[in-house]
């Protein structure tokens, strides 16, 4: 066996398979690794049928869809643009600082959410701002917009990363480009709108694909934030805390299974559904005819 | 469209790469700008196009100055050593950029594009995208979207580079043609001397980012007035060693130790004026062998088809020299050489400026 079939095999197929397999048993802290039994089709029907089902899937949809598009991508993208056309050193010292939140731990980072959004006297939003100039009641600010931080705590650091693959890719558009492009009589306007875009179909296709997925997947941020609370229970939240931590005690791994295989699914078809929508058969350029 | 520079210097964070240039390319002239690798030629046409503003000094473009205009409001027409046709563009799309940002519609840049591409013989490749045209058809449809917009003037960075040499040599004499016939004043930066000399009717020399010389093509290879520009035209470069030169009894001599060469009258008059050592320069096709003259010993022989390459060391100076091939001598034979002294030239050692041409 070569040490790619090994190394796919080991990390990626056997995995998918224990899981795959898992989502068919009906096994939980209460059945331990001895009395589970296969279930068939059991767990996705428990969760078809579950009251909650549908809820979850909007919040994921609208978690995903919009934490994507206002800042994964969108912010990502103006940044990416914007410090690409500032000196260069400025650039780098702001995309630099925009990585910190990225280096500090979830549990740090939120805490200093927290600290902003608390009730008074605790939150700093409330207690110097809020109360004193506007004669607020100062309560806390998560629980009444619960869904602006989550997507906010989210945004901020997904958007890092569409900031270096864009500003990569920007920066690595060949200077004639840049400079045909200002001869042939455009503003700076237009040329981010007739080159600079276009030539980053392939990174916003990476990009797009890659933060859905990993958003369809990420929980922490919420998890710490509102626990899944004010409606921001998301798919994967809603997947680990049924297989891995609940009130109840009893963790059921089978089921947690199932959804988690849901989402394996889900994420498949958005990624085939991008590559139609980018039309990623004709990014692979056909090749050069040499001719005189 | 006349383009001056004057006392044109820009600078950047760490380098100096434009350091003083007075030029003035006159209405339709076409203008090589040839000079080694960072030499500054490229800054200076990127200052004319307005992408870099100047540190100093003026870019005027028929007595205007036009320092502060954005490169979209210079109509000038570029074409660049990478094509830098956009790859997201068919040709066609490519050839209309520059019209469509002018809002320009379809019924007239339509019937524009078809001439230009007949007369570049890109007619029938217009729905190609750059991927899939070859180097030359891409450098053909960059030219069309430089000229599609009646430029005031064409700037050429570098645009047969990338081409390979008989490709290079066609395009150059497509690209001469085509100027001539539209007038267009143009200026073309090259590291090729060749290009330059045979495009251009007068080349400016730059060395260092500044102007070593803004000569005709003649001019630049038989009076260079410079060191610099002595070796960096003409291919081999121009053999150079020092010398004195005195009037001995009614004939002006350039001696060092061991070698005698006779200077004509006009020239070594010149020569003479200067006190101290000079530096004389001969081209390697002035020297020939000859049954009096200086001695040497041939180090090399390399065969150019056309003609043979000849070093020979004497007194511990090294001459190559071209000769006919029927002539070839063998390694280590003695010959003796004869310097044309008709051509001579000779230089300030310090300043390495031309005692006859300045």
């Amino acid at each position: 066996m070569s040490p790619t079939l090994l190394l796919v095999a080991l990390f990626f197929a056997i995995p998918v398979v224990l899981i795959a397999v898992l989502s068919f048993t009906d096994m939980s802290t209460a059945t331990g690794l001895r009395v589970w039994n296969f279930v068939g089709l059991a767990n996705y029907e428990q969760i078809l049928n579950h009251p909650n089902s549908g809820v979850i899937v909007w919040a994921t949809v609208f978690y995903v869809g919009v934490t994507l598009a206002l800042f994964n991508v969108g912010l990502g993208l103006l940044i990416a643009i914007l410090t690409t056309h500032m000196p260069r050193r400025a650039g780098f010292f702001f995309r630099g600082v925009w990585l910190l939140p990225r280096m500090t731990p979830v549990v740090v980072y939120i805490l200093m959410w927290n600290f902003l959004a608390e009730r008074v006297p605790y939150g700093v939003i409330n207690e110097h701002i809020l109360v004193p100039l506007f004669g607020a009641d100062g309560a806390g600010l998560v629980p009444a917009a619960a869904w602006f931080f989550v997507i906010l705590t989210n945004g901020l650091v997904g958007a890092s990363f569409g900031i270096i693959i864009f500003s990569s890719a920007i920066e690595s558009i060949p200077r004639d480009y840049m400079n045909a492009a200002l001869v042939d009589g455009c503003t700076m306007w237009q040329r981010i709108r007739y080159l600079i875009l276009p030539s980053l179909k392939w990174p916003l296709l990476f990009v797009t694909t890659y933060q859905t997925l990993s958003l369809l997947t990420s929980f922490e941020y919420i998890l710490v934030l509102t626990d899944g609370n004010f409606g921001t229970r998301v798919w994967s939240l809603w997947a680990y805390q049924t297989a891995l931590s609940n009130y109840f005690g009893n963790f059921q791994y089978g089921l947690g299974a199932a959804m988690a295989v849901i989402l394996v699914v889900i994420g498949v078809a958005a990624s085939i559904v991008y590559m139609k929508f980018f039309r990623f058969d004709e990014l692979v350029q056909e090749p050069k005819i040499e001719a005189l | 469209m006349k383009i001056e520079l004057r006392d044109l210097v820009k600078r950047f964070e760490k380098a100096e790469a434009v350091r003083g240039i007075d030029l003035m390319v006159d209405d339709g002239e076409l203008v090589a700008f040839l000079g080694p690798s960072g030499c500054g030629k490229t800054t200076t046409l990127l200052t004319i196009a307005g992408i870099y503003r100047p540190t100093g000094g003026e870019v005027v473009f028929d007595g205007q100055v036009v320092n502060r205009l954005a490169p979209k409001e210079r109509n000038l027409g570029m074409v660049f050593q990478s094509y830098a046709l956009y790859p997201h563009m068919t040709a066609y799309q490519n050839m209309t950029f520059p019209l469509r940002l002018k809002k320009i519609g379809e019924d007239v840049t339509r019937p524009r594009v078809e001439r230009i591409a007949e007369m570049m013989g890109i007619a029938e490749l217009l729905e190609r995208r750059p991927g899939e045209l070859s180097g030359g058809q891409q450098q053909r449809v960059a030219l069309g979207r430089a000229l599609i917009k009646e430029p005031d003037a064409l700037l050429f960075d570098e645009p047969l580079s990338n081409l390979d040499a008989r490709l290079r040599l066609t395009m150059r004499t497509e690209i001469k043609r085509l100027q001539s016939q539209l007038g267009i004043t143009s200026i073309y930066v090259t590291h090729d001397q060749v290009e330059a000399m045979t495009m251009a009717s007068r080349v400016a020399v730059m060395n260092e980012g500044r102007l070593e010389s803004f000569l005709s093509p003649d001019d630049t290879y038989d009076r260079p007035p410079t060191v610099f520009v002595a070796t960096f035209v003409g291919n081999p470069p121009m053999n150079m060693f020092e010398v004195e030169v005195a009037e001995e009894s009614g004939q002006f001599v350039a001696r060092r130790d061991g070698i005698a060469v006779p200077v004509d009258r006009e020239r070594g008059a010149k020569a003479a004026a200067h006190d101290g050592s000079l530096l004389l320069g001969v081209r390697p096709e002035d020297v020939r062998f000859a049954a009096d003259g200086v001695l040497g010993e041939v180090v090399a022989v390399e065969p150019l088809g056309r003609e043979d390459l000849i070093d020979v060391e004497t007194n511990g100076e090294l001459i190559r020299l071209l000769t006919a091939p029927e002539v070839r001598p063998s390694l280590g034979d003695r010959v003796t050489l004869e310097l044309d002294p008709q051509t001579l030239q000779f230089f300030e050692p310090s300043s390495g400026r031309s005692v006859l041409w300045n």
